[in-house]
C-alpha cells in the first residue's frame, strides 16, 4: 500500500513489450509474469489499480482518472431505475459525471480488497464497499467484483459486477420481497 | 506444464451440475472450504454462505436438482499459482419451468494443494430474480439517493 502511493498511471515503455509477451503466453494458456525493469508487470498494474482506487477514495477524482486511458469503457449491472447514474459509460468525460455523481451522494467512501489479482494485462479485484449516504449518514455496504483492463499501463475497460438485488434494498432503504408480493397480488 | 486447479474443478463442476456425477466435485474440495455465493436466500435456498466440504456438495446438488447449464462463456480469467479469478456469462435452464436464464458471474476461487479452499461469487442478482419471476421488478424512481 505504501509503495502505491509513490504509483502514478504513466505508460512505461517495457509493460507495452510486456504486454505483448503477456497477451502470446494467455494465448497458450500459460500464466508466467513478466518483468518491466525491477518490477513484474501483474505487480505494477496491480498497484496501480490500489492507487486508483486510493484517489476514487479520498474524493481526488482527476488523479483516479489519470489512470485510465480516454476512451476508458466502463459497465456495470444495477437496475437504473433506482440507480440511474449507473449506465454503461464511454470515456473520461462520461466518467467523470459518474463518479462525480457518487460522491455528490455519499460523503465517505472506503473500500477493502481481500482478493486483488494480476495476469498480463487485467487485474480482478473482489471488493468490500462502504459508501457513507450524504442524506442520513447510513452505510451502503456491499461487495463487487471488479475486472480492470489495462492498455499502455492505463485502465481501458472496467467491469463490475455486484449483488445488485441487496445494493438496491440498500438505497431504497427497504425490502424489494413486499413489491414483488404486491405485484403478483395486484 | 500442470494444469491450473481451476479447470478440473470446472469441469467437475459441470459434470456435476448437467449429469449429476458427483465424485470428481468430491475429490476437489478441500474439507474445509469456504464458499459465498451472494444473494437473496429466501428467494434462492441454495444462495448464501457455506463452511466444509459436505454443505457446499448440499450447494452443488441443489444446483443441480435446480439447473442445466447450456453454455458459459469466461469473458475474462486471471489465474494465480493458487488462485483464479473470471467474470463468466452463464446461460441456464431453470428446471421446474424450462425458462432461460442468462447470469452474468464473478468468481473468485483459492485452492489448497489443488482442492478448493475458497469460493466467492457474485452475481448480478436483481437480473437473476426478474428472470426468475419472468417480469420486471417495478422499483420507485428515485434519482437522487443512490
Amino acid at each position: 500500500m505504501a509503495l502505491a502511493r509513490h504509483i502514478v498511471c504513466n505508460v512505461p515503455v517495457t509493460s507495452r513489450i510486456a504486454g505483448a509477451r503477456n497477451r502470446a503466453l494467455a494465448l497458450r494458456g500459460g500464466t508466467g509474469q513478466t518483468r518491466t525493469g525491477g518490477m513484474t508487470v501483474e505487480k505494477l498494474n496491480r498497484q496501480r489499480i490500489v492507487h486508483l482506487l486510493e484517489a476514487f477514495a479520498r474524493g481526488d477524482i482527476e488523479a483516479a482518472l489519470a489512470c485510465c486511458t480516454d476512451d476508458v469503457d466502463f459497465l456495470t449491472h444495477a437496475p437504473i431505475d433506482v440507480l440511474p447514474h449507473m449506465e454503461p459509460r464511454h470515456g473520461k468525460q462520461e466518467l467523470r459525471e459518474l463518479w462525480r455523481t457518487v460522491w455528490s451522494r455519499y460523503s465517505e467512501i472506503r473500500y477493502k480488497a481481500p482478493h486483488i489479482l494480476a495476469e498480463g494485462e487485467a487485474v480482478a479485484t473482489y471488493m468490500h464497499a462502504y459508501f457513507k449516504k450524504r442524506g442520513n449518514g447510513r452505510i451502503v455496504q456491499f461487495d463487487m467484483a471488479v475486472f480492470y483492463t489495462f492498455r499502455g499501463g492505463l485502465v481501458s475497460e472496467i467491469r463490475e459486477i455486484i449483488d445488485s438485488y441487496d445494493l438496491v434494498q440498500q438505497v431504497l432503504e427497504r425490502e424489494i420481497g413486499p413489491l414483488i408480493t404486491r405485484a403478483r397480488r395486484d | 506444464m500442470t494444469e491450473h486447479s481451476l479447470w478440473r474443478f470446472s469441469r467437475a463442476l459441470h459434470r456435476a451440475i448437467n449429469d449429476r456425477q458427483f465424485e470428481d466435485i468430491e475429490a476437489l474440495i478441500d474439507e474445509d472450504v469456504e464458499w459465498a455465493l451472494y444473494g437473496p436466500i429466501d428467494m434462492f435456498p441454495f444462495l448464501g454462505a457455506r463452511q466444509g466440504k459436505e454443505a457446499v456438495l448440499d450447494v452443488i446438488r441443489q444446483l443441480a436438482d435446480n439447473f442445466h447449464v447450456r453454455r458459459f462463456d469466461r469473458e475474462s480469467i486471471m489465474l494465480g499459482i493458487d488462485s483464479a479469478a473470471s467474470m463468466l456469462r452463464y446461460s441456464l435452464t431453470a428446471l421446474d419451468s424450462n425458462k432461460p436464464i442468462s447470469l452474468r458471474v464473478a468468481q473468485f476461487a483459492q485452492f489448497r494443494a489443488g482442492k478448493l479452499a475458497s469460493m466467492r461469487v457474485l452475481i448480478d442478482t436483481f437480473d437473476l430474480v426478474e428472470q426468475a419471476l419472468g417480469r420486471a421488478i417495478h422499483l420507485p424512481k428515485m434519482t437522487s439517493i443512490g
